[in-house]
């Protein structure tokens, strides 16, 4: 299985991911997902833009433990992941994954189980800023 | 032993740093890291974060060596 990925600055964009996949005759289906900046994040109505902080080091590492664990689960020929760093506005995209494989099945189920992953355990940090401040995410206070 | 430990996020502007330098006996834990931590920088001590050494989630028992690298890793919100 192929896996490439990397961090951009600025917003993602499918061109590079879908580059990466697209020589392998054995693919019968590639199937994408953009995430991208809304202003109704994390419970306002204000956001005007992220800004994502990564470990790159661990990043790689983690995308490829992720894989790792695909193969066990799906038939997959291909993943490519790339994922902004920096300041990125409302409708850009923070993240762009593109899956391969002979069949759409495991496509489908495959990008599902990776974004899990990839919000669970991948070192990607995000601050939202707002209209009138900004707040790192995920911290209980 | 000497250690440097990367900080990211929220972790990074409260201690105005990107990483921590900690002087820590031969053997220590990741459990004696974190001690280490809570006693120098306080702003920590009610923070979440994992710890991730050479790119891998640790825990407090894991023994730490000289020369790996040490992360603070709050809470992750890719995507």
């Amino acid at each position: 299985m192929k896996v490439v990925c990397r961090l951009v600055e600025g917003p993602a964009s499918g061109d590079w991911g879908r580059r990466q996949l697209s020589v392998n005759h054995n693919a019968g289906c590639m199937l994408e997902f953009s995430g991208q900046v809304r202003a109704n994040n994390n419970q306002r109505n204000d956001v005007v833009a992220l800004h994502y902080q990564a470990y790159p080091e661990m990043f790689a590492a983690e995308v490829q433990k992720i894989a790792t664990e695909m193969q066990g689960q799906f038939e997959l020929i291909a993943l490519a992941v790339e994922h902004s760093v920096g300041e990125i506005t409302l409708g850009q995209d923070a993240v762009h994954v593109v899956v391969s494989a002979a069949h759409r099945r495991d496509t489908f189920a495959a990008l599902e189980f990776f974004m899990m992953q990839l919000k669970q355990r991948v070192p990607i940090f995000k601050k939202e800023i707002y209209s009138n401040g900004e707040q790192w995410l995920g911290q209980q206070d | 032993m000497n250690l440097t430990v990367k900080l990211f996020g929220e972790l990074q502007e409260l201690c105005e740093n990107s990483s921590l330098q900690l002087q820590l006996p031969t053997p220590s834990s990741v459990g004696d890291l974190l001690l280490a931590v809570s006693e120098r920088y306080p702003q920590l001590v009610k923070r979440t974060f994992r710890v991730a050494v050479d790119c891998n989630y640790v825990d407090k028992s894991f023994a730490l060596q000289q020369h790996c690298e040490i992360a603070l890793i709050p809470p992750v919100c890719g995507g």
